[in-house]
């Protein structure tokens, strides 16, 4: 799937785009490895869809370039096109023209001909399941039927590689579902994909590697992982021992607890609520045992406790929290 | 088995092995359900319903995808259906009226003007508006970016719009045909009359169209589109009310045209076309990428008005055409290389990878084709080389004709004029490019108006206060002003030769003169260092691409050099 070796799919290298005095994107570097599924995240106005239009050769890097399987989108962006597809968080709609229609002219506009058209609308339709509403026309689908319909639009050609940009804003949690599988067999076809998106949680769960975008600057790029794996805590020391959380929730006093916790494990912090208390954890189960057995030793009545790992998101506001004005 | 059975069991094998041959998704297909048996049966389906769909198909194969959408969308849509229901109604009461009234002693020529004047309406305004709407409406809907990333070039897309405008101008046409050649049948019309009137229209409209295009191109946000619209607009009303009384002229003209008139005919419709063109030209710059080359078939285009122009005014010599009018002709050619020159110096003197690797490598491309690259200095010495070989081939045509039409005291001063506006317009624009890298490329007519206007727009209004004629009339002030520097030599000419001039007109000469000399220099010396940038050798890699490319897709599009032009 990821070879680190082979000429990347998509790599930004320095790249930087300015709008006036504003820099939309800034150096931004990273690479993309063939049949990788790469989550592209950020608050809005970060410049995803920027760095996205510059990748989809609409628009031009001020400095720096881009390159999809080793080609520059500034020097050679016809070649770029053919193989890439690129599907933008707006979708662009013709009056007068049937789904089926739409998908012909973007066949067409790819110089398939043909045989090769008919059976590369068959398929595409029958990918994201379009075939049943292939008569009906554009203006007045759903939102999910256009995302499948713009889906089917990227597709048309066979791509390579595949920007997804914010593919699942706006839809239901069924269409959201059924998108992600469509992405998940997608990579299984060794399809290169960057999706931005603001869900987080299913970009985890598809993508390989992340990349934290803000204000135009790359913050952190790797798996969730490493992602977790690279945050420090405000004193400096790594959270990659602790990077789970326990909430204890117990029968008597809290105090008894919160004492026991900073005295004879040396905690913090600590959040304390009504009679429970949260506090940051190892993801070594045998670790959390120890804990809660001490715990019941030292005469604290434990009525729960609850682990969670910490997520993408938890990440994400680490990581983008502040760190550029 | 019969017959019938043995063709569709022989068929589903043939579609069978065809489907076997295609693989359009590399291994791993999209996962669908999409077995050969339900593609056997669709075709077979198909084959049954009918033979006109598959086989319009397959022919439509052969057009621009761009041709076969706007054409869907066209005759799906309500307007089309209207103008086209409108245009039988109109067409239909011409005809009643004009044979009620059987007092008019030509019926053909006033049914003619009749069915001219219905045609007006849906090809100087209705085809024209949708032309330009198909494109506004791809930037406004986002559309525009959808095909642009497609591996369809920008010229496909901007004559493939063009070319559906056709077809609905024909189908319009197509109403009136019956009616018009009942025409000739009546008196008062004839066969030439007939011809010379549809393609006028048509050309016409295909010039609107292409106007569209062009306005259409630069419609990019909803605000710039409605102006556009709106300018559009009018520029159409007055066009479809010029089209009435061409209607009019073109219905009367039995028996032919006086010898003079064809000259001006087919002067004027060179003039229009090749604006078109220039047009079409401009709206695929207008949609191009950034980095390609967006100059190079702009300038071949402005080379075809030249040589026009150059053979239009070797045809009003022939037709004895007065001092005046040649001044004039000579002007409007100088003022063209200026605006088209305000507008090439303002590009970015900064080529892009892919146009340095499309430079010319050939003999012949070196030597023609060095101007047609892109950037400022070129485009100066485009524009410059142009307007100063336009007044020489006159000057030389007015030598070799002895009928006495020659001013050359007024073209050897309009050439200076001209040198000097061109240089000051080109240093000032690289000023302003220097200090707003990004500003937009119409500033240039900015720089224009600056170097060339101001002064004239400043002696206008000295001339105003000037009651005692002070300044005006015997000042050096008059040389800043072209148009009045050549009334004067107009003037001096119109007097006798023996009166002479004074010296103070000398200074004025020879004052303008060395400005010309000195800005046009200046400009050319700071030209000639774009000539500096080499050709840039196409990468391996990217060679290896296309030829893989090639290997996959033998007619496929493949990029263009500037040797490909000379080729």
């Amino acid at each position: 799937m990821v070879n680190g070796s082979a000429t990347p799919s998509i790599e930004f290298r320095s790249m930087s785009r300015l709008f006036g005095e504003t820099r939309a994107v800034d150096q931004l570097s990273f690479k993309v490895y063939p049949g990788e599924v790469f989550g592209f995240i950020g608050p809005n106005g970060a410049g995803k869809t920027t760095s996205m239009r510059i990748l989809a050769t609409l628009d031009q890097p001020s400095r720096g370039d881009a390159f999809v399987d080793g080609l520059s989108v500034v020097d050679d962006p016809d070649r770029v096109r053919r193989r890439l597809g690129f599907m933008p968080d707006q979708f662009g709609s013709y009056s007068n023209v049937t789904c089926e229609e739409y998908l012909d002219f973007f066949a067409r506009s790819y110089g398939i001909k043909g045989a090769d058209r008919r059976k590369c609308l068959r398929e595409v339709m029958a990918f994201t399941q379009l075939d049943r509403i292939a008569q009906k026309p554009m203006k007045g689908l759903s939102k999910g039927m256009k995302q499948r319909l713009c889906l089917s639009r990227t597709l048309i050609h066979n791509p390579s590689v595949m920007i997804l940009d914010e593919p699942a804003a706006g839809l239901d949690p069924r269409a959201r579902i059924e998108l992600r599988d469509m992405i998940v067999a997608l990579a299984e076809m060794g399809k290169t994909l960057l999706i931005s998106s603001h869900i987080l949680s299913e970009l985890a769960e598809v993508c390989h590697r992340v990349g934290i975008i803000e204000h135009g600057q790359l913050l952190a790029v790797g798996t969730v992982e490493e992602i977790l794996q690279g945050q420090t805590d405000s004193s400096g020391q790594s959270e990659v021992a602790r990077r789970s959380t326990v909430k204890i929730s117990v029968v008597q006093d809290v105090q008894q607890c919160v004492d026991f916790l900073a005295t004879s494990h040396n905690i913090e912090p600590i959040k304390v609520t009504d009679r429970s208390v949260t506090i940051p954890i190892s993801d070594d189960v045998a670790e959390q045992a120890d804990l809660l057995a001490e715990l019941v030793h030292a005469g604290i009545r434990v009525s729960s406790f609850q682990t969670k790992q910490r997520s993408l998101e938890e990440a994400f506001l680490h990581v983008t929290q502040g760190r550029v004005q | 088995m019969t017959n019938q059975e043995k063709d569709t069991a022989s068929s589903a094998e043939k579609i069978e092995n065809e489907v076997d041959e295609i693989s359009i998704f590399s291994a791993g297909s999209l996962g669908g359900d999409t077995s050969v048996a339900e593609d056997v049966d669709l075709r077979i389906a198909v084959e049954k319903d009918g033979r006109l769909d598959p086989f319009l198909d397959t022919a439509s194969d052969r057009f621009s995808s761009i041709l076969v959408k706007e054409t869907r969308q066209a005759t799906k849509s309500r307007h089309f259906v209207w103008t086209f229901f409108a245009t039988i109604i109109i067409t239909l009461i011409v005809t009643f009226v004009g044979l009620s009234d059987r007092a008019s002693g030509d019926l053909g020529q006033s049914l003619l003007m009749g069915y001219l004047v219905a045609l007006g309406l849906p090809l100087m305004i209705i085809v024209p508006i949708s032309t330009f709407q198909s494109l506004s409406a791809e930037h406004g809907d986002g559309t525009l970016q959808l095909i642009s990333i497609t591996t369809m070039k920008p010229s496909e897309i901007v004559v493939g719009k063009l070319c559906s405008s056709f077809l609905q101008i024909l189908i319009y046409m197509s109403v009136l045909a019956p009616c018009v050649t009942f025409t000739f049948l009546l008196r008062g019309v004839d066969v030439f009359q007939i011809i010379l009137s549809l393609v006028c229209a048509f050309g016409l409209s295909a010039s609107l169209c292409c106007l569209g295009l062009a306005m259409g191109s630069i419609s990019n946000t909803r605000i710039i589109s409605a102006g556009m619209q709106l300018v559009f607009v009018l520029v159409l009303l007055a066009f479809a009310w010029s089209w009435c009384f061409m209607a009019y002229g073109l219905a009367q003209e039995f028996g032919g045209f006086p010898a003079e008139a064809y000259f001006w005919i087919s002067s004027w419709a060179c003039g229009v076309l090749s604006t078109a063109l220039l047009l079409l030209v401009a709206a695929t710059a207008q949609i191009t990428f950034d980095s390609e080359n967006r100059a190079s078939y702009l300038r071949i285009a402005m080379l075809v008005q030249q040589t026009l122009f150059i053979a239009f005014m070797i045809g009003i010599t022939g037709v004895g055409a007065g001092r005046t009018d040649m001044l004039l002709f000579m002007l409007i050619h100088l003022h063209y290389w200026l605006l088209m020159g305000s507008l090439m110096t303002m590009t970015s003197h900064r080529l892009s990878n892919r146009v340095r690797r499309s430079m010319p490598r050939t003999v012949l491309g070196r030597a023609f084709g060095g101007l047609l690259i892109p950037g400022p200095g070129r485009g100066f010495l485009f524009a410059w080389t142009n307007g100063i070989f336009g007044i020489a081939v006159v000057i030389v045509l007015l030598l070799s004709t002895p009928n006495g039409t020659l001013n050359l005291e007024a073209l050897v001063l309009s050439s200076f004029y001209f040198s000097m506006f061109l240089s000051c317009c080109y240093i000032f624009n690289q000023f302003i490019r220097g200090c707003s890298p990004h500003a937009p490329i119409w500033i240039g007519f900015l720089g224009l108006g600056i170097v060339m206007f101001l002064p004239t727009v400043f002696v206008a209004v000295i001339e105003a206060f000037d009651y005692r004629g002070r300044y005006f009339d015997s000042g050096l002030l008059v040389y800043s002003n072209w148009y009045a520097a050549l009334g004067r030599t107009e003037i001096m000419a119109g007097w006798s030769q023996n009166s002479g001039r004074n010296s103070m007109e000398w200074v004025g000469y020879w004052t303008v003169a060395l400005t010309a000399f000195l800005t046009t220099g200046y400009a050319l010396l700071s030209a000639c260092r774009e000539f500096s940038v080499t050709t840039l050798a196409t990468p391996a890699h990217v060679l290896e691409e296309d030829r893989d490319h090639a290997r996959r897709d033998p007619l496929g599009r493949k990029e263009e050099t500037i040797d490909d032009i000379f080729a």
